[in-house]
């Protein structure tokens, strides 16, 4: 099993467990885990002050059907 | 009659840990696209890869010293082009596709404008993990969150017995939009407007999800005075607990 696979098993299967994992798994993950963490990753962000796209991120006016919404 | 565009686009969000949060509905969007533009921490972009091998990384469009804004036209005009040309697109987003994201937003409004089928998908943001990992119920006292910078740009009201969330806190007071990290000065100013309602002693934490299992989440208390120099990095926020009590009416 690849170290992707096996971070995808660990997070979806609540029973999985790293101290289950053979040596060689164990290794694998390690060594992608080390890895990831040398990639300082940019994530998407809002900015405070955009005017992009300006107009369009105005809530819109409440209507008449709005009312009985919580 | 005019025909429909074929092209459509589908924005969803992965969760925050890789293979724990994702919806069985975004899986399915995405390994049925023709193509899949991903902007997410490395290792879940690398595994949303083994989903669909027409996975596109945005992450190449960000450099330092470049505007953001610059960045986030170019993911745009990229997945509209797919859009234009006909494509299934998906774009998948860290967490929420919609939540401290712009592009998702952005790029959808344009693609109904042109007359194609957008929507957005939701996934889990850091916000539910923050709830979770820190055990706060947001219904207890009340929660107002806010983009940190926007504290320093305009007048906003606080409520110190609600608590505080402040989303990218690490960029505190940047006004050049090409930084990672804000200056302690810059910070130093934020702290200053937050000592308007808090004192400096008052317990604050910086709070980071994990974004894979095998490790935990961040969850550091220190004193609000010690904010300006405390290490941050793009994906802190700041938890400002109440100080005051709930005043009756």
């Amino acid at each position: 099993m690849s170290a992707i696979a096996i971070l995808e098993k660990l997070g979806a299967d609540p029973d999985a467990d790293v101290r289950d994992l053979t040596n060689e798994e164990h290794a694998a993950l390690m060594q992608k885990i080390q890895a990831f963490k040398e990639i300082n990753a940019a994530l998407i962000i809002t900015e405070p002050d955009d005017s992009e796209p300006d107009e369009e991120d105005k809530p819109s006016e409440p209507s008449d059907n709005d009312d009985d919404k919580a | 009659m005019t025909e429909k565009p074929k092209g459509q686009l589908v924005c969803v969000g992965p969760g925050m840990i890789l293979g724990a949060h994702i919806t069985e509905r975004c899986r399915n969007y995405i390994q049925r696209a023709d193509v899949v533009y991903v902007s997410c921490h490395h290792a879940v972009e690398e595994w949303l890869a083994t989903l669909n091998p027409d996975t596109i990384s945005l992450q190449n469009l960000y450099a330092e010293g470049k505007h953001r804004r610059e960045t986030y036209n170019q993911m745009h005009q990229t997945i509209m082009q797919s859009v234009r040309e006909g494509k299934k697109v998906v774009g998948c987003f860290y967490g929420h596709p919609g939540v401290f994201a712009q592009v998702p937003h952005w790029v959808i409004n344009t693609a109904r404008e042109e007359g194609y089928k957008a929507h957005m998908e939701p996934g889990i943001s850091a916000e539910d993990c923050l709830y979770a990992d820190m055990g706060i119920d947001p219904g207890r006292f009340g929660c107002q969150h806010f983009e940190a910078s926007q504290l320093l740009f305009y007048r906003r009201t606080l409520d110190p017995s609600a608590y505080l969330i402040l989303w990218q806190i690490a960029l505190a007071g940047d006004r050049s939009i090409a930084k990672r990290v804000s200056s302690v000065e810059e910070r130093q100013q934020l702290v200053d407007i937050l000592l308007n309602d808090y004192p400096a002693d008052h317990k604050v934490a910086v709070y980071e999800c994990p974004f894979i299992m095998v490790e935990k989440p961040r969850i550091e208390w220190f004193p609000l005075s010690e904010l300006s120099t405390y290490e941050l990095n793009p994906v802190s926020t700041l938890v400002i607990p109440p100080a005051t009590k709930m005043q009756p009416r």
